[in-house]
């Protein structure tokens, strides 16, 4: 009879234990390819934020002697569309449906929104010194923790 | 011979490895799976976006470029009458846009964004095609060379200093137009060619569609992109990812808010010269 104590080797579960070390090894590699999907997401939503926020310094500078009207936008996640026949109006209605990306693209009747969290905003500004009005863009999206800030010099 | 002096694995010990080694086997051809479809995923969303960025800074420089004409330029007799153009339903329901302006003295450009199909399939690509002095000796800088791939929609509003839906703007019009009443002759101008110098804002939308298949089964897509009486609705069922971008540039040489311009809401392009 063999004496089992005396082989030299691995235990089946000290096998496992292997086994188990290795897959917790995989399970945090595969939540960093998750992450870096989930950050390609965020990727394309902060380039199409870049894209918004100029759309709203260009609509500045094409009403520059209405500036000051296109100052208080404040948004959060929920919007109504306010209707009015200025310019400014109809601006600020444009700025809530492309930044709340309204009827672009729908999968399966459901619409596909970017999302949006509580502590996230929408504002602007505009400072009037008589001379010179500047505008600023102050986009807070991830929980208020990603910050877009533009600005530019209207008139 | 005796057979426990032979040193060996028993049976049972075999069974165990060999279900040990399936489970480890099989995990770790999931984890390739897995780690493959991310890959590719992250590639055609990467691909997307990249697209986008680029593409679209070039096409805002050129909308702000819009209608430029430099103050010594001399070639053309007329080129008031060919600042910026909207062809609706171009191909399918997607638009094209034409953009003239001088980039120095003595050229001028004339740059077209248009979709094409494809050679070997149904799928359609934004062109870009420059050329330079086309009305002379029309250099082609970029001849339709694909400048956005695999785009699903392509949708182009001109609005005017009232912030409402500028229809027909045209030099070269189309069916739309010419129903809209692009070729209606006033005070020497066309309909088409007098609407170029009150287009204030531009807006593009752009869908983009992943080049290969992304969903694991086909979808029901339905993308509106610029919604109202020239909007147009799209349906497919496929399995593309797809995601819309929008830009909205102000055409500062068109429509300039001047004190002088702001009652007709047309630019210093219209009169008795365009340089004045």
């Amino acid at each position: 009879m063999i004496n089992l104590k005396k082989i030299k080797g691995i235990s089946l579960i000290e096998s496992l234990v292997a086994v188990v070390i290795v897959g917790i090894g995989f399970i945090s590699v595969m939540q960093i390819s998750a992450f870096s999907l989930n950050s390609m997401d965020r990727s394309i939503e902060k380039n199409k934020l870049n894209f918004l926020s100029e759309m709203v310094l260009e609509d500045m500078i094409a009403d520059p002697y209405n500036a000051s009207k296109y100052g208080g936008f404040n948004e959060a996640c929920n919007y109504t569309n306010k209707g009015g026949t200025d310019l400014n109006d109809k601006k600020k209605d444009l700025w809530r449906d492309r930044l709340f990306e309204k009827n672009n693209i729908i999968i399966d009747n459901k619409e596909k929104k970017p999302p949006c969290f509580t502590e996230d905003s929408k504002k602007t500004f505009v400072s009037d010194s008589g001379d010179k009005i500047s505008g600023r863009v102050n986009f807070l999206t991830g929980k208020g923790q990603r910050k877009k800030y533009l600005g530019v010099i209207v008139k | 011979m005796s057979l426990k002096k032979i040193k060996a694995f028993t049976l049972a010990e075999i069974l165990v490895a060999i279900a040990v080694s399936t489970i480890t086997v099989a995990g770790i051809f999931g984890a390739y799976n897995y780690y493959n479809k991310t890959h590719s995923s992250i590639l055609l969303k990467s691909s997307i976006s990249q697209t986008a960025r680029n593409s679209l800074s070039i096409l805002a420089r050129d909308l702000r470029n819009a209608g430029y004409i430099d103050l010594n330029y001399n070639k053309v007799s007329r080129p008031e009458i060919k600042l910026i153009q909207l062809r609706q339903n171009y191909y399918q329901k997607l638009d094209s846009l034409a953009i003239w302006y001088t980039p120095d003295p003595n050229n001028r450009m004339r740059i077209y964004y248009r979709p094409f199909k494809y050679k070997d399939s149904n799928r359609i690509y934004l062109a870009r095609e420059v050329v330079m002095n086309p009305e002379i000796t029309g250099q082609v800088i970029y001849d339709n060379v694909e400048f956005i791939p695999y785009i699903s929609d392509f949708q182009v509003v001109f609005r005017d200093k009232d912030g409402i839906d500028l229809t027909p703007v045209c030099f070269y019009c189309g069916p739309v137009e010419n129903s809209q009443g692009a070729g209606n002759v006033s005070n020497g101008y066309t309909l088409g060619q007098s609407n170029m110098q009150k287009v204030q804002t531009v807006e593009i939308y752009l869908t983009v569609e992943s080049p290969k298949d992304y969903y694991d089964r086909n979808k029901q897509i339905r993308i509106q992109n610029h919604s109202g009486s020239n909007g147009n609705l799209q349906s497919f069922n496929d399995k593309y990812y797809r995601e819309t971008f929008f830009i909205s540039v102000h055409t500062r040489n068109l429509a300039i808010p001047l004190v002088k311009a702001s009652s007709s809401g047309q630019s210093i392009g219209v009169g008795q010269g365009y340089n004045q």
